[in-house]
């Protein structure tokens, strides 16, 4: 049965289009220097710039776009869509605007600030280095720009329920709010960070800051961000993937369950980022390590789900035997090229959460921390099923909303197991050199692998080769979905404009109870949230001091 | 939910369980341990190596943009290591490679961890954290001696400046510090003359003075003669050079680049 299809108003074509592509053409920078910066650090390119662009100029680009402006832009059009389709409800269109128009702004503002070479401080911006004012303005008002779609949806919801006592509140509703509810928890101490520190302090208005603080309030926003990437992504799985499969999802109540552990657990882990720091107890740093080994269940248990989605779709499908069912499902299926996307996802997602375990626990990750094991880490988790998830949903709605068919639909379904190629041998050489103390953000063509300096290094020769043979893999797969991406938009429009989200039906269709409500488990979380963090912030004020005046990346000699 | 969902959901839970096991074995039976408070200790600023007691050394590091001082410590096989962590500057990273001493280097704050060295060899010591323009060549080396070594001082003296004059070679600050303070104008880096002496191949040169001494330029007649000009005057020149208003940081900065410019 084909889903059922809305069409929408050319206020919210236009609006969702531009949510979606403008991101999607920043992308392609990030991109490009993603593939640099594996050729720097391998030491084929041995220069401090290329083309222009200095190596953590490109780095701070890479980390920002990637990472915070495409993400968001995405999660933001992405609600909007399934708000509009699953609650039948268009959130007002003019705070939709406003949210857009602000993100907007932001972004050139960052960009620029970036671009010109006035904030090579990387996407973490760790003060004392000090970036021009509206880098630290821009990335406030992508923030505040996406609470405002947030906060736009809130009505809709609480209208739905009104509207339809008893009913189970959509699945993809459920996933985008927690979304965006673990958003509010990680940002509101970035914003802390960035409104009443940073800004104050680029500007000259004040000279001290506190750098344990500021390190302290960033990781605070920086795990939980991680769970923003990652529920939109886990929404489709549980929404689609098994409808896609051929079949239903194994357990409703299974997959709310996920999301309201998510609810609790996102946010109270940021400290796993800082077991190397100073001034902060071992008491709190194991209390962490605890709460983030616990917020691995949600995820081991959506790997369950989804393998029992994806067997009853196959075992529909014929299916029979222990593995040999696995056959049966649409691996190269161009009508539901969206499975490769969510499959390769999926299978990065496995080694993603292994090698978080290790990141989390607390004296293991001293081995790990800061090596280039962590960025071949979360190119399996934030590169793998939320890369691959968002990549396709964007080509999947913009194609839907212009009533176009995807061009180059043989090229397309590769893409995601080209990606997924890239990305294994670009982790593997990355953690294997992170596993022999081979250091993250660090232009090692200039140094470690060079076998004139004094600083040489001759095993992090092939680690950082098979980074770079992952790496054009990698950017291989994205000339691939850019060129499918345009292609597709030149296209004449061929089919009904709108969109038409495939949507899963439960196996177990057990009434959701608790799991459908948000307020215990916001209370929940934010209890947790006291427990874990104030006691820590009181330590940090007491253990540690204020410097005064800041730096810039190219010069030792301090701005007072 | 049924049987097979519960199983994975003990399955997870049980998994987690005995990792936190494993945790709670290696930190407390095999010791190790990660970075806690220091409620005792101020931020420094000048690194050192000291022998507290017998085979038990106290090392303070500090990590600046873009060294580390001492950039070379040399210790006895055996030896316990009490090491103390803190930046002049930014953050900076810090690990031993192939130790268990891995750290960040925070200002306004001091980190410590504790290792027995067992195994002679060199042990570089690496920046993992971005610091400016210079992080990738932030350069130490921890090296275990033999147990009963004898120091040799001036030795090591030469392969700590080869050490610190790795980052500047390419330092883009220090042209622009150059230039903003005027010593540009009659310092050249080139080997052409001017009216103050070339910086070219000025390190390690025998200079005669204005009174008919001679002086070798090493370290310490750099800083004197950047503090105060005309205390050492080269024959030749004239005693025309201001005193400036410069920081200690900025002096290191001039000094290891006058190094580096062969």
């Amino acid at each position: 049965m084909a889903p059922r299809q809305i069409t929408l108003s050319t206020s919210w074509k236009r609006l969702l289009q531009l949510e979606l592509l403008f991101p999607a053409a920043l992308l392609t920078l990030g991109i490009y220097h993603g593939l640099l910066q594996t050729l720097y650090r391998a030491g084929l390119i041995r220069s401090t710039s290329f083309l222009g662009l200095e190596y953590y100029q490109g780095l701070t680009l890479h980390g920002v776009v990637n990472a915070i402006v495409f993400t968001t832009f995405f999660s933001v059009a992405f609600g909007n869509v399934l708000v509009l389709y699953y609650l039948e409800r268009s959130p007002n269109s003019r705070v939709a605007w406003a949210s857009l128009v602000m993100m907007l702004i932001g972004t050139l503002a960052a960009s620029w600030a970036i671009l010109s070479g006035r904030a090579s401080v990387l996407y973490t911006f760790y003060p004392p280095l000090r970036a021009h004012p509206s880098f630290y303005i821009g990335a406030a008002m992508i923030v505040v720009g996406s609470w405002l779609s947030f906060f736009n949806w809130i009505p809709c919801y609480l209208n739905w329920r009104k509207a339809n006592p008893g009913k189970k509140t959509p699945m993809g509703i459920v996933g985008i709010l927690t979304a965006f509810i673990v958003w509010f928890f990680a940002t509101v101490p970035l914003a802390v960070e960035v409104l009443f520190m940073l800004i104050p302090w680029s500007m000259g208005w004040v000279s001290g800051i506190n750098v344990t603080i500021a390190r302290t309030l960033f990781w605070f926003f920086g795990h939980p961000l991680v769970y923003f990437w990652l529920i939109p992504a886990y929404t489709m799985f549980y929404v689609m993937l098994p409808q896609l499969s051929g079949g239903k999802l194994y357990s409703d109540r299974a997959g709310r369950l996920t999301f309201m552990l998510f609810v609790i657990f996102s946010a109270p882990v940021g400290l796993h980022h800082q077991f190397s720091d100073p001034g902060i107890g071992v008491g709190w740093k194991w209390l962490h390590s605890l709460v983030t080994f616990g917020v691995a269940i949600p995820s081991f248990l959506t790997a369950f789900t989804l393998a029992a989605s994806m067997e009853h779709g196959a075992r529909e499908s014929g299916g029979r035997g222990y593995f040999q069912w696995w056959g049966k499902l649409p691996f190269f299926s161009s009508d539901r090229w969206l499975f490769g996307y969510f499959f390769c996802g999926l299978v990065l997602f496995l080694f993603g959460g292994i090698t978080g375990i290790i990141n989390a626990s607390v004296n293991m990750n001293t081995l790990v921390h800061n090596t280039a094991w962590i960025p071949g880490h979360f190119h399996t988790t934030l590169g793998g099923p939320t890369y691959l998830a968002f990549i396709a949903m964007t080509l999947f709605l913009v194609a839907g909303i212009q009533g176009k068919t995807i061009a180059f639909p043989r090229l397309n379904v590769w893409v995601p197991y080209l990606w997924l190629g890239g990305v294994m041998l670009f982790s593997i050489g990355l953690s294997m050199g992170g596993l022999r103390g081979e250091p993250r953000r660090t232009n090692m063509g200039l140094s470690y692998v060079d076998p004139s300096s004094p600083l040489f290094q001759p095993s992090w020769k092939w680690t950082t080769l098979m980074g770079a043979g992952g790496g054009t893999i990698m950017f291989l797969s994205m000339v691939a979905f850019f060129t499918v991406l345009v292609a597709t938009l030149l296209k004449k429009s061929s089919t009904a404009p709108g969109i038409a989200l495939p949507t899963s039906e439960s196996y177990h269709d057990e009434p959701a109870g608790l799991f459908d409500r948000f307020r215990p488990w916001i209370l929940i979380a934010l209890l947790l949230l006291a427990i874990t963090y104030i006691p820590p912030f009181i330590q940090i004020f007491q253990s540690t001091s204020s410097v005064s005046g800041g730096f810039y990346p190219s010069s030792p000699v301090v701005i007072p | 939910m049924d049987r097979f969902e519960k199983w994975a959901l003990y399955l997870s839970g049980g998994l987690m369980v005995g990792f936190t096991i494993a945790l709670v074995f290696s930190f407390w039976i095999l010791d190790i341990r990660i970075p806690s408070c220091l409620w005792d200790k101020e931020p420094f600023t000048v690194g050192s190596v000291e022998e507290k007691r017998p085979g038990e050394y106290e090392i303070h590091y500090v990590a600046k943009m873009w060294s580390f001082d001492p950039p070379l410590v040399e210790v006895p096989m055996g030896s316990v290591l009490h090491i103390y962590l803190a930046s002049l500057d930014v953050n900076h990273g810090f690990q031993i490679l192939n130790t268990n001493v891995n750290l960040m280097a925070v200002p306004g704050v001091v980190n410590y961890a504790k290792i027995r060295v067992t195994d002679v060899g060199d042990y570089p010591v690496v920046c993992h954290e971005y610091c400016g323009a210079g992080h990738e060549k932030m350069a130490g080396i921890l090296r275990v001696r033999p147990a009963g070594f004898q120091y040799a001082d001036t030795l090591r003296k030469a392969e700590s400046a080869k050490l610190t004059t790795v980052a500047v070679a390419v330092d883009p600050a220090v042209k622009q510090l150059l230039a903003s303070k005027g010593c540009v104008a009659c310092h050249s880096d080139n080997g052409s003359s001017g009216v103050g002496p070339t910086f070219k191949g000025l390190f390690g040169r025998k200079e005669t003075l204005a009174d008919g001494s001679s002086v070798e330029v090493d370290d310490a007649y750099l800083r004197e003669s950047i503090r105060n000009p005309n205390a050492k005057l080269v024959k030749g020149f004239q005693p025309v050079m201001p005193p400036l208003p410069l920081t200690e940081a900025e002096v290191d900065l001039i000094v290891n680049y006058i190094k580096a410019n062969k």
